[in-house]
């Protein structure tokens, strides 16, 4: 049998190793991991460095940003070069240690991973303005004319949304916090195009 | 390498190469900590002793690394590829600045590693068929109607020359990088451990079989529907 499920979908109750809650389940990971140990793996080169205990603010933002650019390589092969490089220019701005403070989080790599997830689900002609909040937790924000659409990434797939929108001069918002499969569902009777396309019309 | 390099010579690499394509230095510490306990007082002790192992240098945007060590140099390229070309330049670039400063008596490994993850969309039950993508796949027993949730293989095989070796690992990328998509890793590693040349040209040429080979290998593990998602 050679077919493989996808894991975050399934639970079985004793037996799967990562998604169930069953009593077996963390000694089958266990297991495995040795098993994955005893076998000759040998860490990638871009794996291979583990920040100090003692490092200065400076230091965890620069950790940061190079782990955000190593997350980003992970998922080059989806995005544009132009898209790739003024991604990372923000993400130089964004983590640039003068704009934080010692006892501020830098951006956490769950939160970064599912924004990586998002945009690539969304795939936006138009990059979002990015920010962080003191949890950690990257927002991704878009702006079109007096409409808004501001998205905090969470752990897991996670998102918190909230937006206002002008229909016929009268504004609506919405908010919501949902599974980012969900997400452009959730957006879809407020245009989402109208802030993610170059041309809206044309799609 | 079988000589050992010392750390003012690992310095002066990491200089040179801090210099070009290699902005960002971090220094590799290994950490050990020890513990021993005295049964007849009573008495614990404890130390932790950190020891630098050599240099971790990258690009600014983190694809292009380079690891000294003591005993090893590692040059990494991380996607996107920009093809063998610009790697191999990058290779004898760091591979020049190396012998400049370390003389070098013997190499007891050569290789090259290729680590391929396949983003594979996930059918209507939220699951594939391994066999579709790959000729290199674990043949479990079907325990139930559930199909398998993880897998882990690997196969150490000699290539068509006889002076390289192959190591083929397989497993599922977890998490999935992408939504509704499960991501498996073929990862090849070519490697020579015997007459590895000592002169440039020799050892470059040595190279470029281990990647003829790898292409070789490459194309024998995946489908015609894994090729389909490449192009």
């Amino acid at each position: 049998m050679s077919t493989i499920a996808a894991t975050q979908n399934i639970s079985f109750p004793g037996f799967d190793n990562r998604s169930s809650t069953g009593s077996g389940s963390e000694e089958i990971s266990n297991l495995f991991n040795k098993a994955r140990k005893g076998l000759r793996l040998v860490r990638p080169a871009h794996q291979q460095y583990q920040p100090q205990v003692s490092e200065t603010l400076e230091d965890r933002l620069d950790h940061t940003k190079a782990l955000c650019k190593r997350k980003t390589a992970e998922v080059a092969m989806y995005l544009s070069e132009d898209f790739r490089k003024g991604f990372f220019l923000q993400i130089d701005n964004l983590i640039d240690a003068e704009n934080w403070e010692e006892d501020d989080k830098p951006i956490t790599e769950a939160s970064f991973t599912t924004l990586l997830r998002m945009l690539i689900l969304i795939n936006p002609d138009l990059r979002p303005g990015l920010g962080s909040t003191s949890q950690g937790n990257i927002i991704a924000a878009w702006t079109k004319d007096k409409d808004q659409l501001t998205i905090e990434c969470l752990p897991e797939d996670k998102v918190r949304w909230v937006l206002s929108r002008q229909f016929s001069g009268i504004r609506e918002s919405a908010a919501g916090e949902i599974l980012l499969t969900r997400l452009l569902a959730a957006l879809t009777p407020y245009s989402p195009g109208n802030w993610f396309d170059n041309d809206p019309q044309e799609k | 390498m079988n000589n050992i390099v010392d750390q003012d010579a690992l310095k002066k690499i990491a200089g040179k190469l801090n210099k070009n394509y290699y902005p960002d230095k971090k220094e590799n510490i290994e950490i050990n900590f020890s513990l021993a306990f005295n049964p007849k007082d009573g008495k614990q002790e404890s130390s932790v002793q950190p020891k630098q192992t050599g240099y971790r240098l990258a690009s600014v945007d983190q694809t292009e690394i380079a690891i000294i060590a003591p005993q090893v140099l590692t040059i990494a390229r991380l996607a996107p590829y920009p093809g063998w070309d610009k790697f191999y330049e990058r290779m004898a670039f760091v591979w020049k600045i190396w012998k400049r400063i370390v003389k070098v008596q013997d190499i007891n490994r050569i290789g090259i590693r290729y680590i391929n993850r396949i983003d594979i969309p996930v059918n209507e039950f939220k699951n594939i068929n391994i066999m579709d993508y790959l000729n290199f796949y674990p043949n479990a027993p079907v325990f139930s109607g559930f199909p398998m949730t993880d897998y882990l293989i690997q196969v150490t095989i000699p290539t068509p020359n006889p002076l390289w070796i192959a190591n083929i690992t397989s497993f599922i990328h977890q998490p999935p990088v992408l939504v509704d998509t499960i991501s498996l890793v073929l990862d090849i590693d070519i490697y020579n451990t015997e007459k590895v040349p000592l002169d440039d040209k020799g050892l470059m040429s040595r190279l470029e079989e281990a990647r003829e080979l790898k292409n070789l290998v490459f194309k024998q593990c995946i489908t015609s529907k894994t090729e389909e998602l490449f192009n």
